[in-house]
């Protein structure tokens, strides 16, 4: 019979005990220096951090790889988190709440799994690639993805605040962008010129300084995302990001390839387009888009989101839900599922589209798109004119689709 | 004072319904025997010898940066009564190998999974179970319902109901031999692929990833047969994988058992067919069948056996030729978008 110990009476008496004892977790109550952060995540394994955290890991040449850290229930952080250890892993407990943005920057192999009712409002996949192929069985085999998961839609990417304010002057642009306050995006992994935290305008933390990693040097994408299990949410569109022109989307932004994304929703989110992504080979799986919501007259028009070459879009159900009972004042008229890459597939999806107009197509197949495949999807419209698929290159298998008013 | 944890050792561990964490460190051969026990493995351990489980419903949490580098096996090797209903997640960076120096002659196996309701549930593409190709030696990186003692299935009573998520398969060149034979799944039924196992097989990744380059086939390129994924086991969901690298020298997808549903799927392929399917009764749609190997312009993406009755391909986008083989009775095949991509 091995020996045991009290896990509770360990905690109870040593509460800010770091080192390397036996034991579930090393338990830290709070952290509010970076030094002390830093000191954390050096001397511990598993770690669990129980209180208020200012910030984690704040440091540009701290990499220490491959720690564990679990949030335990009601840990909130108050400022950015920024992450440039590989293979750190982040387990956040239910009831946590990370209303500022997690940053990874070149962090790769990293792990976020979100358990349950967490609240964050951003994660940021950053770094350039990622696909370094060993030829030997050793310990850096293959690539070092990123992965986020939450458990379902109980687990929340939201912000609490709108789109920053688009300025064309650096110098008015709040730094601090990102958090509950001034949103950001949702998972957005380093679409250059959508990327606050790293393109070269002054005022922007990372711009500041050569010694964070690839964040410093522009917007990065990393490869080899996958994202799943959670809702994400955006709030007034009409007000894109500072110095880009542009806005991000509501599941994700990126310019990278190889994104898995799996079982999101977009509810009640007010986005130009669901996905922005600039690669090839996405699996975008039973995802939802519940509602896109703009009562008011200035909203960006909303566009297809589109998919590139060698992409899957599958079980996609997207409803453009009234934003309340028998209004339709709210739409996504600019269009829906889009895919302008050669040798992708729309399968099996369903599409409600109750406001369209001739501004846009539920199903765009653009010229640019050769030899794509649009079967077995289920449209229903107020419009089967533009309700429908739009088949530009003429040259897939677009068929076995019902259009239905 | 009660004891809330049991600390995790190596060895045998009998208990049951109890809360077992193995705190960070190196360990011998573990085989968790007991039931209902709720086991957390702590970030930074290393297993040394094989992980076995062969208790009931036991809860497996396997934090960061955690190796087991002589394999693991859910179950008995023989028998698929053995082992039951447990679930295994992992939450960060986990790699499970085997030593080659311990290769039998037979059959070598990172991940055996021959017990009943097993949920193997990875972290996703960190989650590593990979083999090295060994001269004249059979490597494969998980099974389901295999023997390790000859290979053989579980015969009339396979492994079934069983759920193998968000992980990454690889067998990889060890730099001077491919080996014999290898395959980065392999799922058993019964000896005619006819008894329904009831297998979900999503969110996988399958292969060493990155882009297939013809200047580096040493990792990549396995010429010496076999193959990628092989499903003997009926009534199998094969779901939403990736099927990333090249098997010049063998078919990266082979459905052998019946009733088989393959959806959404995006399948590379090399010199052999992207997928081949033998079982009655398939349902093989919206796949995108990717060819990436130049070495021949006239392989099928798509081989539909004489074996195979009245099954369903359809929605599908196959590569590097315009047609597909079928010499099935009674399919349904059409609306599929083929030719170069």
């Amino acid at each position: 019979m091995s020996e045991g110990f009290n896990y509770f009476s360990h905690q109870s008496l040593t509460p800010n005990y770091i080192s390397g004892t036996k034991g579930e977790y090393e338990n830290i109550s709070a952290v509010t220096t970076s030094a002390a952060c830093t000191a954390v995540i050096e001397a511990s394994n598993n770690i669990m951090f129980t209180g208020n955290m200012a910030q984690v890991d704040w440091s540009a040449t701290n990499e220490v790889a491959r720690k564990d850290m679990t949030w335990k229930t009601g840990v909130t952080i108050s400022d950015l988190h920024y992450f440039n250890a590989e293979y750190t892993t982040l387990n956040l407990q239910s009831g946590v709440s990370a209303m500022r943005p997690l940053l990874f920057d070149a962090a790769y192999g990293s792990n976020v799994n979100a358990m349950g009712g967490v609240d964050m409002t951003n994660i940021n996949f950053t770094g350039s690639g990622n696909g370094t192929v060993s030829t030997t069985l050793g310990d850096e085999v293959s690539t070092k993805p990123y992965t986020f998961q939450g458990t379902g839609y109980e687990t929340f990417m939201k912000h609490a605040g709108e789109m920053t304010i688009q300025d064309a002057n650096p110098g008015v642009q709040d730094p601090a962008m990102g958090d509950v306050v001034d949103g950001f995006g949702t998972f957005h992994c380093g679409k250059e010129g959508y990327d606050h935290m790293s393109h070269s305008y002054t005022n922007h933390r990372f711009s500041h300084s050569g010694s964070y990693r690839a964040i410093s040097h522009g917007g990065q994408s990393p490869e080899y995302v996958d994202i799943r299990n959670c809702t994400t949410k955006m709030i007034n569109a009409s007000r894109t990001m500072s110095n880009s022109n542009g806005a991000p989307a509501s599941l994700l932004t990126t310019n990278g390839s190889y994104y898995y994304l799996s079982f999101l929703m977009a509810d009640d989110s007010n986005h130009p387009m669901f996905m922005k992504i600039g690669g090839d080979k996405l699996m975008s799986r039973n995802c939802v888009i519940a509602g896109y919501t703009d009562a008011a007259s200035n909203h960006n028009e909303p566009g297809p989101s589109w998919q590139n070459a060698k992409s899957i879009t599958s079980g996609f159900q997207f409803l453009e839900m009234e934003s309340s009972v028998g209004s339709v004042n709210t739409n996504h008229d600019g269009g829906g599922l889009g895919s302008i890459g050669d040798d992708s597939l729309i399968v099996a999806c369903s599409v409600e589209v109750q406001s369209g107009d001739a501004a846009g197509d539920a199903v765009y197949i653009h010229s640019n798109a050769n030899d794509n495949v649009a079967y077995g999807l289920n449209i229903h419209s107020n419009n089967t004119s533009y309700g429908n698929v739009l088949d530009q290159p003429g040259d897939g298998t677009i068929t076995g689709n019902e259009s239905t008013t | 004072m009660s004891k809330i944890n049991i600390e995790g050792h190596s060895g045998l561990h009998r208990e049951e319904y109890e809360r077992i964490v193995f705190p960070r460190g190196n360990y011998a051969a573990v085989e968790i025997a007991g039931d209902y026990n709720v086991i957390v493995i702590n970030a930074g351990s290393r297993f040394d010898g094989k992980f076995v489980v062969s208790g009931d419903y036991n809860k497996i949490t396997i934090h960061n940066d955690v190796n087991f580098n002589n394999g693991i096996l859910i179950g008995a090797d023989a028998d698929a009564s053995v082992g039951v209903g447990n679930h295994i997640k992992c939450l960060g960076k986990t790699f499970i190998t085997r030593d080659p120096n311990q290769y039998n002659d037979h059959t070598n196996y990172a991940l055996q999974i021959n017990g009943h309701y097993t949920h193997w549930e990875g972290s996703g593409m960190n989650t590593k179970v990979v083999m090295q190709t060994v001269a004249s030696k059979i490597a494969m990186a998980c099974v389901i319902g295999k023997k390790a003692s000859d290979g053989a299935s579980l015969d009339d009573s396979p492994t079934q109901w069983c759920i193998l998520e968000k992980t990454q398969f690889m067998v990889l060149y060890d730099g001077s031999n491919h080996g014999t034979s290898k395959y980065l799944l392999y799922v058993n039924g019964d000896a005619g692929s006819d008894i329904a196992c009831g297998h979900l097989i999503t969110n996988n990744w399958f292969g060493s990833l990155g882009e297939y380059d013809a200047s580096v086939n040493t990792g990549q390129d396995t010429t010496a047969g076999g193959g990628g994924v092989i499903i003997d086991g009926a009534t199998t969901r094969f779901v939403e994988n990736h099927v990333q690298p090249v098997y010049t020298g063998g078919t990266n997808l082979y459905l052998n058992g019946r009733r088989v549903i393959t959806l959404f799927n995006q399948l590379a392929h090399g010199s052999s067919f992207g997928a081949d399917i033998h079982g009655d009764n398939n349902i093989f749609a919206g796949n995108l069948i990717y060819w990436n190997d130049g070495k021949s312009t006239s392989t099928k993406p798509i081989n539909i056996g004489s074996g195979s009755d009245r099954s369903v391909i359809a929605g599908n986008r196959g590569g590097n030729t315009s047609s597909i083989t079928d010499n099935s009775t009674n399919s349904s095949v059409g609306n599929n978008e083929l030719g170069a991509l």
